[in-house]
């Protein structure tokens, strides 16, 4: 019976212990945030770091506050304080910004789809970074974005749709960062926006003078327009007049923003975090090994083609007139004409048709024909060059190769059209190619060509004038068969390899895409979650 | 039967003399056709009039004399746009042969709001950062340091403390960007630029080329599409200032209809002549 | 010797820059950007030498013409005429425009750019309205199926993007934009697809000096 007492004693004490937190505390407090929480996210536990900054923590500090003055009439409280802050280093960048994150409150902003912006302005959130600049929230606002617009920094995660993050950049690399959040108090707001408009003020126009003067120390450096020196001055004199007109100085500006900004109301709790570069972007490692497996696969194929020589590549019809449209060029005596594209070396439609020039240049020097290849880009004229005389000389006639045949035009779009189109019609070429990345002027040259008769052979990735070649030209290498040329004509079986090596990457992409169609579709129709992670790994591959 | 094989022979001059009819008499004689918005064009005029007064919308120009009929229109009805709002504009173009269409469509646009009472001022309320050659890597260099990339204006002032770039040093802090253009470089836009430092995108291409920017569209890289004349034209009317583009297409709407009626009636003929010729 | 300078010394230099500008694509580090910076400086002063190389071919190109009495020499003069007019006129206006700009408005590179040069490029991509008419008439026929499909899908296309189609029917923009945004756009990405891996094994040939046609061809 005693004993069953004590029991029953010791069960109330015991209960009676574990509210005794509860009663050491102001009652109307939650319980306080783990300090770990306060200190915010080092460059280590960033995950869990925020989640605690509640609240709570805020209130216990209440008294604490650098505004004890003008407390009566401001509650902190009454804040409605954003959760779970995390302020991080920016991942994947340079080692120069760091970003704030929180989770998405119902009186956050949000640009919604139709431009209609959601959310109020309750408070003007302060940002005090580094103990000086001020940032305020409330007029960043729309430049606020939710972390999953951000892939590139934050990858794919569900929760990612329900964080908003602030960037802050200009810091040097390694610099320990802190930033602490703030509050304008409601009877301060009219004086806070009065300091900060007066300085923001004064120092646009400032800039703007010293821009002005800037520019006429150019001019006058010049000496050239002395109207324009005059106009300058004039507005020189406008803008010191309206400087003068603000009736306070930069400094005295600069005092009433500084005295304001003591004034504020801080939590307490500082953010921290050290500014971090690195070797590797973890965001790009799909990207990675996607490359890594496609290339050993090509390399594969490749050793394979060297054993075994004899690789099946479907018929290219284009390809196979090649012969044909040369053949018909020696008869009729008459040249044939080959265009590598529009644009620059950098662009690898251009090297596909450099490729294919190779070969056929090699043709032409067989059969003793004729060939002019007018280029946009001097670059591409120069290895054009190089390349025909390469030709030639394996071909074993390096005595037929003119070197007037590879020549410049005009880097100017339609000025090189007109060139190439006279000498189409003056030439009457009795082959064309138009290899490589075509814009507008593809039918023009393209149609131009049919007018005069000629065989006509396109080969463009360019998807925009594909029709266009196909409509006017007699056969058209449509997309990728332009980069397989090279290894068709040549029938090098280290080419042909990588052909193969290629079919196996699309069947791959293909698998992807099924699989994505199919999850997606799934989990539309059953309503599950549960598929937006595959589908986030496969959109980020 | 003779009528439909002598059809098929059409000189081409006659075919270039009814386009060359199809365009004049209604540019002379306008119908002022009623005009639908496509969603894609909605969406650019949405994003830009929800910007709030004094953001920062880059205007990249990069097309030539040869498509500035076409795409002229677009870049002058966004400025209108962007000037109504009280947007701050930059304009630049990555084409040698652009810099001269940015002055035409600034002194042009300019011109017409000060006739309205409106002054805007160079430095403050635009920049014309004129042309800068290097393609992609002036892409890449407005992303690093972009009063580095244009350390001047295109008359040679300087960019470092013009009032329009204030607390500007990389296109990632746009507020929005519309890529006009004739060639490749919107590809670039959207590979290097947005990818890269992620704003809001839009391209206005010419038609010949839209067809080719649908992807980008769907996959959310590019938030909406200004496709030739009539993307132009549609942008006008939803800025209620109709312009040339509404002008040319009436123009566009009867060369469409010659193009069809072409391809229909050169189909009659040939069927026409393949099953005579057949019996 | 000579085959190293031809041969394997522009492979390795393919293979070294190459695999650095692929490697650079991974690594944030601000050394990955200056890299990168230093490199985008190389190409646009080659860039700016070969413009002196395709000048030169230029005119080297019209002076032969012009030497060997070639059919159409004429326009060789032209081209002489047209080119040097505007290096002088450019030079020119450059000296005494205020800016030191010979694009500035007022000068007399500006009135011919905008007098010459705008209504000639105008005029050769407003050919274009004219070339599709006629390439439509003669090559758009009913050949086949496919041929047919494509000949439909392109009169609705044609009359969804005007006014004028708007007006004789309704639906048709509904119909236009449809095929715009699912037909078109996804045979687009088959081919973009297709394009891109292209791409890739072609980079990796060259970058392992497997594909060496742009240097002539064999080995």
């Amino acid at each position: 019976m005693n004993r069953k007492a004590l029991i029953l004693l010791l069960v109330i004490l015991g209960f009676l212990f574990t509210l005794t937190p509860l009663l050491a505390q102001d009652p109307d407090a939650e319980p306080p945030g783990d300090e770990q929480g306060v200190e915010a996210s080092g460059s280590e536990g960033e995950a869990d770091s925020g989640n605690e900054a509640d609240e709570g923590g805020a209130l216990d500090e209440t008294e604490s506050a650098p505004v004890d003055e003008i407390a009566p009439v401001f509650d902190p409280s009454d804040v409605h304080i954003p959760e779970n802050i995390i302020l991080e280093d920016l991942p994947m960048d340079k080692g120069n910004a760091v970003a704030l994150s929180w989770d998405l409150a119902p009186f956050d902003f949000v640009v919604e789809k139709e431009g209609v912006k959601n959310g109020e302005i309750l408070h003007h959130y302060i940002f005090l970074i580094n103990g000086s600049d001020i940032i305020e929230y409330s007029n960043v606002a729309k430049a606020v974005k939710l972390m999953s617009d951000s892939p590139q920094f934050w990858g794919f995660d569900d929760n990612l749709a329900s964080r908003k993050w602030l960037l802050f950049e200009g810091f040097e690399v390694n610099e320990e960062v802190t930033l602490q959040i703030g509050v304008v108090q409601p009877e301060l707001e009219e004086a806070f926006g009065a300091a900060r408009d007066n300085l923001a003020a004064i120092n646009k126009l400032n800039a703007e003078n010293v821009n002005k003067h800037q520019n006429l120390a150019l001019e006058k450096m010049r000496r050239k327009r002395p109207t324009k020196i005059s106009e300058l001055e004039a507005e020189i004199a406008g803008l010191e007049e309206s400087i003068a007109s603000l009736g306070y100085t930069p400094e005295e500006a600069e005092t009433e923003w500084n005295d304001i900004k003591s004034k504020l109301f801080y939590f307490p709790q500082v953010h921290k975090t050290v500014t971090k570069t690195g070797w590797f972007n973890p965001v790009k490692t799909n990207n990675l090994i996607f490359g890594f497996l496609f290339g050993a696969v090509i390399l594969w194929f490749i050793s394979r083609a060297r054993k075994d020589p004899n690789l099946f590549i479907r018929r290219i019809s284009g390809l196979e007139a090649v012969d044909e449209a040369i053949g018909r060029a020696t008869e009729m005596g008459k040249p044939i004409l080959y265009l590598t594209g529009m644009t620059t070396l950098a662009d690898l439609a251009t090297l596909a048709a450099i490729n294919i020039l190779g070969e056929v240049a090699k043709k032409v020097a067989e059969y003793e024909s004729g060939m002019i290849v007018p280029c946009r880009d001097p670059v591409v004229m120069t290895v054009n060059q190089e390349t025909v005389k390469e030709a030639y000389t394996e071909a074993g006639r390096p005595d037929h190769y003119n070197e007037d045949s590879v020549f410049f035009l005009t880097e100017d779009q339609f000025s090189y059209t007109a060139s190439v189109s006279g000498i189409m019609l003056r030439d009457k070429p009795a082959a064309i190619f138009f290899m490589g990345y075509y814009y507008a002027e593809s039918l023009l040259l393209a149609e131009t060509g049919s007018m005069t008769g000629a065989i006509q052979i396109a080969g463009t990735d360019s998807l925009a004038q594909l029709p266009f070649f196909i409509t006017a030209c007699d056969y058209t290498l449509i997309g990728e068969e332009l980069y397989a040329a090279s290894a068709y004509l040549s029938r090098e079986p280290l080419l042909l390899g990588s052909l193969k090596g290629q079919d196996v990457g699309k069947l791959f992409l293909m698998a992807v895409i099924l699989f994505g169609t199919l999850i997606v579709s799934l989990g539309t129709w059953f309503n599950v979650d549960g598929f937006d992670f595959i589908q986030h790994y496969l959109t980020a591959l | 039967m003779k009528f439909w094989k002598a059809f098929l022979k059409l000189d081409r001059r006659i075919i270039y003399l009814v386009v060359a009819l199809g365009v004049i008499i209604p540019l002379l004689w306008p119908m002022g056709l009623p005009m639908r918005t496509s969603p894609e064009v909605q969406v650019v005029y949405d994003d830009i009039d929800a910007l709030e007064p004094g953001s920062r919308v880059w205007l990249a120009m990069d097309y030539d004399p040869a498509s500035q009929p076409e795409l002229q229109p677009m870049s002058k009805a966004i400025m209108r746009h962007c000037f109504e709002k009280n947007l701050r504009v930059l304009v630049m173009t990555l084409w040698p042969g652009g810099p001269n269409l940015i002055v035409e469509a600034l002194d042009s646009v300019s011109a017409e709001f000060a006739a309205e009472g409106k002054n805007l001022i160079e430095g403050t309320d635009y920049v014309n950062l004129g042309y800068k050659p290097g393609g992609v890597a002036v892409i890449l260099g407005s992303g690093q340091d972009l009063k580095d990339t244009f350390p001047t204006d295109m008359f040679g002032a300087a960019t470092a403390t013009m009032p329009v770039l204030e607390d500007l040093n990389s296109i990632k802090d746009l507020d929005y960007m519309v890529e006009i253009a004739a060639g490749s470089t919107a590809d670039w836009w959207i590979v290097y630029g947005q990818k890269n430092y992620g704003f809001p995108l839009a391209i206005g291409c010419t038609a010949v080329s839209a067809s080719q920017y649908y992807p980008y569209l769907n996959s959310k890289q590019i938030t909406g599409l200004l496709g030739g004349l009539r993307g132009a034209a549609e942008y006008e009317l939803l800025t209620g200032r109709p312009g040339i583009a509404t002008a040319g297409m009436d123009a566009q709407s009867v060369v469409h209809l010659i193009v069809v009626l072409a391809i229909i009636f050169a189909n009659i003929a040939y069927i026409v002549t393949l099953r005579k010729g057949g019996a | 010797m000579a085959t190293f300078f031809r041969k394997q010394l522009p492979i390795l230099l393919a293979f070294v820059f190459g695999m650095t500008m692929l490697i650079r694509y991974y690594v944030p580090h601000p050394i990955s950007e200056q890299i990168y910076n230093e490199f985008i400086k190389w190409v646009i002063i080659i860039a700016g030498f070969a413009a002196i190389l395709g000048i030169l071919s230029l005119l080297h190109y019209h002076w032969n013409k012009i030497k060997r009495r070639q059919p159409g020499y004429g326009f060789s003069f032209v081209t002489y005429i047209a080119f040097f007019t505007m290096l002088v006129v450019g030079l020119i206006s450059g000296s005494i425009s205020e800016t030191g700009s010979p694009l500035e408005a007022g000068t007399g590179f500006h009135w011919m750019y905008i007098n010459l040069m705008v209504p000639m490029q105008s005029t050769m991509f407003a050919i274009l309205g004219f070339f599709v008419a006629s390439a439509a008439f003669r090559a758009f026929r009913a050949r086949n199926p496919e041929a047919t499909l494509l000949l439909i899908a392109a009169i609705l296309v044609m009359l969804g993007r005007v006014p004028l189609g708007e007006a004789i029917w309704g639906s048709f923009p509904t119909i236009s934009d449809w095929i715009l945004n699912v037909l078109n756009m996804s045979g687009q990405r088959g081919i973009l697809l297709g394009v891109g891996l292209s791409q890739i094994a072609m980079a990796l040939r060259i970058l392992f000096g497997i594909e060496r046609t742009y240097m002539g061809g064999g080995d």
